[in-house]
């Protein structure tokens, strides 16, 4: 309990979200009366909040919290949040994902890209569209891509893909003059604007010359380790690397050969790799940095709010969170119970009382992978479940008419057995999960169950050996969600951890991911996950809040809560002009 | 002395191993590496993750492990990191390299202040000189150093601030980018280098302060002592060549004894100065239950150890001359 206190304290203290735009005495002091329009905009306006006009020069320092040796991100070693945002500026994607969480063609390398009929793709690559030595992005490159990731090209274990969704339905790649593409599908996928967008295009030419043609196993198996291994040399994107220090920093400057319309405006792109996140506010504080995006946490927010030299915002997020109950458990494979458990759960005290003071606007969450505000597709499938709404009676009334035995001592099943306490497991150190846990355990204490609530070290342990009757984790969320929640739900799928699910639902989902319309393939989720929501097994609680914070006078940097994050428009970010 | 020097070095070997074979044990149970890729959203085709697994011999008995890791030490090999690309022996050694500039200097550092202090406080004894340093030193011993690395890097920024100008640095060893030559650059590593020191400097300094001045105390009221004033020597040479001399041996012995919490406390203060050093290699290995990267660790740090407590033993003897190793 005084725990709890203590992290209400914490949170209640970074109530303000957004810091004044108002120049400070020690910025005038120092010349630095130029300040940006900040992040006031940004519930509006995402894609276009913090914006300005740039001067030429300076540099920019952009802080991330890992390091890597791995420069292959589209291999399960090197697909990492942090190089990903790194090499987003050098290995361009065919679309890109906005702030406001939309895919917009990326008509830097692109003329357009259009799915002509469910299993057809014809991409017009620009002709001014280079590498910086000169050659033409082009087919080659997307070839090169499907080869390693296809699962024929390449045996999956040595060309190591992070992903294969949708490169494992593609049957053939045409191309008359190397800049018009032509993609057949052997059925259509809804995610088809994920490909060469969520795997970035690397130059097939330029691992041609290191290891030799791209034709056939052995020489794509050394293709990918060199592009593993090898540190940047190439760029197709508005900025290439010009120093890099190993585990500390990236520096970029202008690519000479930037087809782009719009032009960098910095001498300097530097990544800073900072990996302890609690000293990115001080560095900021500094100038050491001069744009963060860390995981937000409550101390924090108090001193972002202390630094009068930046502006920071807090947004949505597409991470989320959510409990999940174990039903293999010899209780909780009753769905009587689950659903009692989730009847009597107050998600909206549960926000009250945790993240809702830092981020007031946080709602319940009501969809598992479509969110609102984010996908015109959403549909509410938690409220008619009556689940997360805090009703006791209306859960013991659930107990009692499958023949349970309410008792504030001690539930008793049917067939006269007490429900022995349950074990609630959260990630140690998070406080904000543990006082959920906690309150969590007390709200279900009147239906005479006993929720133990215990922290692990170890998640995808604990998740992995399904050590655990209840636990509450995070799921990252995407923009294209089908994949996703085939692979989450699915009742035989490893990383459904609750276990739950059914043929039907499977059906469902499957046949999202191979409907090529879009509003179609979500209605086949929404209904797949209508399914889902009544087995309660699983309950979204809340989307997670992202924070952005840069110096005042930095501009076009922002919010992007999208798997391309801030960086999708870094050829546009700048120092404010006078 | 050499013999003595081997048998140390010798007897410290099983030692050394044990400790290898302890810390394997409790990294590798802390969970499995590959899981990280497992949570992700989705994760790998399943290959992938079994191909992950072989290359960090996941796929092995626990104790064929630490025979591959321990065998593959001997021929130079620090095995496979979970940071595919890393390798390990270079980055060990060079993170070091790092520590041990900022170890050196901060145990310098605190020497020179320790020494300075002790003495002045045991001379001045019950004086305000004395009252003071104690408060201090007390006050830098109860001080988590987490802590006050935390309240040195406010103090910069408000400083700079002040300052109008960028004089200490709370992040990193130097500016990623310095332009104007040597002289630039050596002032950006020295405003690099200050916060941490002094850091690292303050919590060692504290303590072997208490030590210089209880020793400096029971020499100055030893009788050799008194002999040496009796019979006219003056202050400042009885002080230097009789009394400190003899009240360094036990800071000696402390010193080199105090290595492995100066490393401990050079974690603490590279992690938050994010230096990058032995220190946050440590700790990144940890949450990645990179195993090998942490035994490869272990092993440099243990052997640091170990050669620092033969070093101090044999500084002991030139020291002491009652000393002598047979």
């Amino acid at each position: 309990m005084r725990r709890g206190l203590t992290v209400l304290v914490a949170l209640a203290l970074g109530l303000t979200a957004c810091a004044s735009t108002q120049p400070t005495t020690e910025q005038q002091q120092q010349g630095q009366t130029a300040t940006s329009a900040g992040f006031a905009e940004c519930p509006k306006a995402p894609a276009t909040c913090n914006g300005g006009q740039r001067r030429q020069g300076g540099q920019l320092v952009y802080a991330l919290e890992q390091q890597w040796t791995n420069w292959n991100i589209d291999s399960a070693g090197g697909n990492l949040l942090y190089s990903a945002q790194a090499l987003a500026v050098l290995n361009p994607g065919i679309f890109n994902q906005t702030p406001d969480a939309k895919v917009q063609l990326n008509t830097d390398l692109m003329e357009s890209a259009e799915l002509v009929d469910p299993t057809t793709i014809v991409y017009k690559i620009r002709k001014e569209a280079v590498w910086d030595d000169g050659t033409p992005i082009s087919v080659k490159d997307l070839e090169y891509l499907w080869r390693v990731t296809n699962g024929k090209d390449c045996d999956v274990a040595k060309c190591t893909p992070y992903t294969q969704a949708g490169f494992n339905q593609i049957e053939s790649i045409d191309s008359p003059d190397g800049k018009t593409v032509t993609v057949k599908l052997t059925k259509p996928f809804a995610e088809w604007q994920a490909l060469w967008q969520q795997s970035r295009i690397y130059p097939a030419h330029i691992a041609e010359k290191a290891v030799g043609p791209l034709d056939n196993e052995a020489n794509l198996v050394k293709a990918v380790e060199f592009f593993s291994k090898t540190v940047p040399t190439w760029s197709g994107g508005p900025y290439k690397l010009q120093e890099y220090k190993q585990g500390d920093s990236l520096v970029m400057v202008p690519n000479p050969r930037w087809y782009g319309k719009e032009k960098p405006s910095l001498d300097r792109l530097i990544f800073k790799i900072i990996t302890d996140v609690p000293q990115l506010p001080t560095a900021l504080a500094n100038r050491e940095v001069n744009a963060i995006y860390p995981q937000p946490q409550v101390d924090m927010v108090q001193q972002l709010k202390q630094d009068q030299n930046s502006n920071f915002y807090i947004g949505p997020g597409l991470g989320w969170e959510h409990f999940d109950i174990r039903t293999t458990n010899e209780f909780l494979k009753d769905k009587a119970l689950r659903q009692a458990l989730f009847t009597a759960v107050d998600r909206q005290a549960l926000i009250d009382k945790t993240v809702g003071q830092l981020a007031p606007d946080i709602k319940p969450l009501n969809n598992y992978n479509l969110f609102e505000g984010v996908s015109p597709h959403y549909k509410d499938v938690i409220t008619p479940t009556g689940a997360g709404g805090g009703d006791i009676e209306k859960a013991k009334s659930l107990l009692t008419e499958a023949g349970y035995k309410v008792d504030p001592d001690g539930l008793v099943t049917p067939d006269g057995k007490k429900v022995a306490p349950l074990r609630l497991r959260y990630t140690g150190g998070n406080e904000v999960r543990k006082v959920i846990c906690e309150q969590f355990a007390e709200m279900v204490r009147p239906l005479g169950v006993t929720l133990k609530v215990e922290p692990t070290d170890d998640l995808s342990g604990t998740l992995g050996n399904g050590d655990f009757d209840v636990i509450i984790f995070g799921w990252t969320g995407t923009i294209f969600p089908f994949v996703n929640a085939r692979q989450n739900w699915s009742s035989d799928s490893a990383s459904n951890y609750s276990r739950w699910g059914t043929k039907e639902i499977d059906g469902l989902l499957a046949k999202a991911v191979e409907t090529a319309d879009v509003a179609a393939a979500s209605d086949l989720l929404n209904q797949a996950l209508e399914k889902f929501a009544a087995g309660y097994s699983v309950l979204p609680i809340y989307q997670k809040p992202t924070v952005i914070a840069v110096n005042k006078d930095v501009v076009n940097v922002r919010n992007n809560p999208t798997g391309d994050g801030p960086v999708y428009n870094a050829k546009e970010w700048g120092l404010l002009a006078q | 002395m050499l013999a003595y020097a081997l048998r140390r070095v010798a007897a410290s070997i099983p030692v050394i191993l044990a400790a290898t074979f302890v810390v394997f044990l409790l990294v590798s149970l802390t969970g499995n590496p590959v899981d990280r890729l497992r949570l992700l959203d989705p994760p790998p085709p399943p290959e992938v993750l079994a191909a992950e697994e072989q290359r960090l011999f996941l796929d092995q008995p626990l104790l064929t492990r630490y025979w591959l890791w321990l065998s593959g030490i001997l021929r130079g090999d620090f095995g496979p990191s979970v940071d595919e690309y890393l390798q390990i022996g270079p980055e060990v050694f060079s993170r070091f390299a790092v520590t041990f500039r900022l170890v050196l200097l901060a145990m310098l550092v605190a020497l020179v202040l320790a020494v300075i202090v002790g003495v002045v406080s045991a001379v001045r004894q019950y004086t305000v000189i004395d009252y003071t340093s104690t408060f201090f030193g007390f006050l830098f011993l109860a001080m988590p150093s987490f802590w006050l690395a935390v309240l040195l890097k406010e103090g910069g920024v408000f400083a700079n601030n002040n300052l109008g100008t960028t004089v200490f640095y709370t992040v990193g060893e130097s500016s990623v980018v310095v332009e104007g030559g040597f002289w630039a650059s050596f002032v950006d590593g020295l405003g690099h280098l200050i916060l941490p020191t002094i850091a690292l400097a303050l919590i060692n300094f504290a303590s072997w302060s208490r030590y210089q001045r209880a020793s400096m105390l029971e020499v100055l009221n030893s009788d050799y002592v008194r002999l040496a004033r009796a019979k006219g020597l003056r202050w400042r040479k009885v002080m230097t060549r009789h009394a400190l001399r003899t009240a360094l041996i036990p800071l000696v012995t402390i010193t080199a004894l105090d290595l492995a919490n100066i490393i401990g406390g050079a974690v603490v203060t590279e992690t938050v100065f994010q230096w990058r050093g032995a220190g946050r290699l440590l700790l990144d290995a940890i949450r990645a239950r990179d195993v090998h990267v942490v035994m490869a660790w272990l092993l440099v740090a243990s052997v640091a150890v170990v050669l620092f407590n033969l070093l101090a033993d044999l500084l002991y003897a030139k020291l002491d001359p009652r000393i002598r190793y047979d």
